[in-house]
């Protein structure tokens, strides 16, 4: 990745450690890019709502996306045969998904924060990709096997759970099949 | 208990979040920043990470973890607890919106009785077939269209009853009798839901023969707006040689319709024709602004992916149109030229084994699903990735050789209300 003296901007964790990053990377924040275009001559930006932490992995996941898009373009304007030329770290479509699914293997606690600094701080792609994460918790999942999960509290009566399930009889089709089978095991 | 008490405790051991009740802490709630400057003051509330999920995560949030789910998992996750249960209910929860993976259902009428017509619905995204209850259609035969959620069907013995539902969250009316000749010889129907606004227009085209020479046709559109809540009847035109009632679709403000030749035609010059009405600004004469299918069909289907008008067509073979050689697939261009898009290959065609002349397609988003009369088989084609691929096996089979099915393709979803 260029760092060949572009502007650095630096974000402080809200236990108090500090991180030093391109002021290009800290604007795939589009929260951090108001602040930085609208508030003029901020070299120090605190975020009170991430911990270090927390703020190290988005900072993590920004450089790599910022890398990437850095390869893909002066991919695009090198005409051909400069590939030698250019640095080993150029990762292709693939080697991006495959990255970002292995920096979403991460515990549930983990994930949530991620998510909370992904929407604060205004990054689709990391919120979707947290956001798609948390889906795949939930895929498959039983209702109760949910709750557990996330631990939510179960405030739904049981006649209104009943008419839930008797009027969507096909969503839990498959709880009833697995239900049934362990009877059996 | 103080809050500096509470991040000792949790750094001596793991607390499980049901320890303490929501309301314990009344602490705000992240919504999405829109004053940045006060927001980066607000108070810390990520590194409370046994917090229960459902306490710092903003409705929105959750909006878009559940976008990400098949339906079935969205249904389940609603049963989890009562603001979850609220969000996707809300009806702002859309399945089918640009980072969602949602696909369209194919429900299959499979049994025959006619106190019931049930059937099975297959989901593409879990490769699943559910046992599925359709509202309001009272017999496999009756007359069905879809869009965006909704399906509007018209029975089959009047054919002046029309209703819309939504199968998923069971909502339906009925809608007032349109008005008119209700003894036509051919009839189609069709539905498009306005994504924006949510209302929808209903399209009913009536045909019937004028004369006793099977010449003249009658061909008669009226239009139902769920805003008005009336039906009109804004066009009325006398076709010679060819009549309406063939299927129909509503794409981009058109209506398209399919019309059939009555008369003796050259065996090479295409039997169908389609008719092209404009709804919002129409003028002319349909005859005249209508094309000619691509080539010669045994039978066509219409359907709208995406805003792009698609016909599935059998292919007649040269010198006997009701014998089908093939299927194929075209689009029509912004020029009213039509591109072909797909053949089916032979090892599908012939993986129907018998397939007649004429079979049911219906498609919506980016898939299409053709289904021979004769059996449970169902061939899916996906748009983008031009890809051809069976459903999974029905879970009912034939049980005499007389048995037909049909079926017709519907997306599941929950903000859609008729």
């Amino acid at each position: 990745m260029a760092d060949n003296g572009g502007k650095k901007i630096t974000l402080k964790s809200s236990d108090g450690e500090e991180f030093e990053v391109p002021e290009v990377v800290a604007m795939e924040s589009q929260t951090i890019r108001h602040v930085i275009e609208d508030v003029c001559a901020k070299n120090s930006i605190p975020l009170l709502n991430v911990n270090s932490k927390i703020l190290s992995k988005v900072i993590e996941y920004c450089k790599k996306h910022v890398a990437a898009a850095e390869a893909a373009a002066s991919k695009a304007s090198t005409e051909e045969g400069t590939a030698a030329a250019a640095s080993v770290t150029k990762p292709s479509d693939e080697d991006l998904k495959t990255w970002d699914a292995e920096f979403v293997k991460v515990d549930k606690g983990t994930l949530f924060n991620l998510i909370l600094a992904a929407n604060y701080l205004h990054i689709p792609g990391l919120l979707d990709l947290t956001c798609q994460a948390a889906a795949d918790m939930i895929k498959g999942k039983s209702a109760k096997e949910i709750r557990k999960f996330f631990n939510l509290k179960n405030c739904i009566s049981p006649e209104e759970e009943e008419e839930i399930r008797r009027e969507n009889q096909w969503a839990f089709e498959e709880e009833k099949r697995t239900r049934a089978f362990d009877a059996y095991a | 208990m103080q809050l500096d008490q509470l991040h000792r405790r949790m750094e001596v051991d793991e607390l499980s979040w049901d320890s303490f009740p929501l309301d314990h802490f009344k602490l705000p709630l992240t919504t999405k920043p829109t004053d940045c400057r006060t927001d980066l003051d607000a108070p810390d509330i990520l590194t409370l990470s046994d917090l229960s999920i459902d306490s710092v995560l903003p409705d929105d949030v959750f909006e878009r973890i559940f976008s990400f789910l098949p339906i079935s998992s969205v249904i389940r996750a609603s049963l989890t607890c009562k603001r979850w249960h609220e969000i996707i209910h809300s009806r702002r929860c859309s399945l089918f919106s640009p980072g969602s993976k949602s696909k369209p259902w194919y429900f299959m009428f499979t049994c025959t009785s006619e106190a019931s017509p049930g059937g099975f619905a297959f989901d593409p995204l879990t490769r699943k077939w559910f046992s599925f209850h359709l509202p309001c259609i009272e017999k496999s035969n009756w007359f069905v269209s879809s869009s965006s959620g909704l399906v509007c069907c018209m029975d089959s013995d009047s054919w002046s009853r029309v209703f819309v539902s939504n199968p998923i969250i069971h909502e339906w009316r009925q809608l007032p009798e349109p008005s008119g000749d209700s003894q036509p010889d051919y009839s189609t129907v069709a539905i498009s839901v306005d994504k924006k606004s949510l209302n929808y227009i209903v399209s009913l085209v009536r045909s019937k023969q004028v004369s006793d020479d099977f010449h003249q046709w009658e061909f008669v559109v009226h239009l139902y707006g769920s805003g008005s809540g009336k039906w009109v009847t804004p066009v009325k035109e006398v076709f010679s040689g060819w009549r309406g009632g063939d299927d129909s679709v509503i794409c981009n403000g058109f209506l398209y319709c399919l019309i059939q030749s009555t008369g003796v035609i050259a065996n090479t010059v295409p039997r169908h024709r389609l008719i092209m009405y404009n709804i919002v600004s129409s003028s002319g004469s349909l005859m005249h602004l209508s094309i000619p299918v691509p080539c010669a069909l045994t039978c066509g289907r219409l359907m709208n992916l995406k805003d792009r008008l698609v016909l599935v067509g059998g292919i007649a073979k040269n010198d006997r149109p009701d014998i089908i050689k093939g299927i194929g697939i075209w689009e029509l261009c912004q020029n009213k030229v039509w591109r072909e898009v797909a053949k089916m290959p032979h090892k599908y065609f012939q993986g129907f084994g018998e397939l007649d002349d004429v079979f049911a397609s219906s498609g919506s988003d980016e898939l299409v699903y053709i289904q021979s009369y004769g059996s449970t088989a169902l061939l899916v084609f996906d748009m983008e990735k031009k890809q051809w691929r069976w459903s999974a096996r029905c879970p009912v089979s034939k049980r005499f050789p007389l048995q037909l099915f049909s079926g017709f393709c519907f997306e599941p979803r929950l903000e859609v209300s008729c």
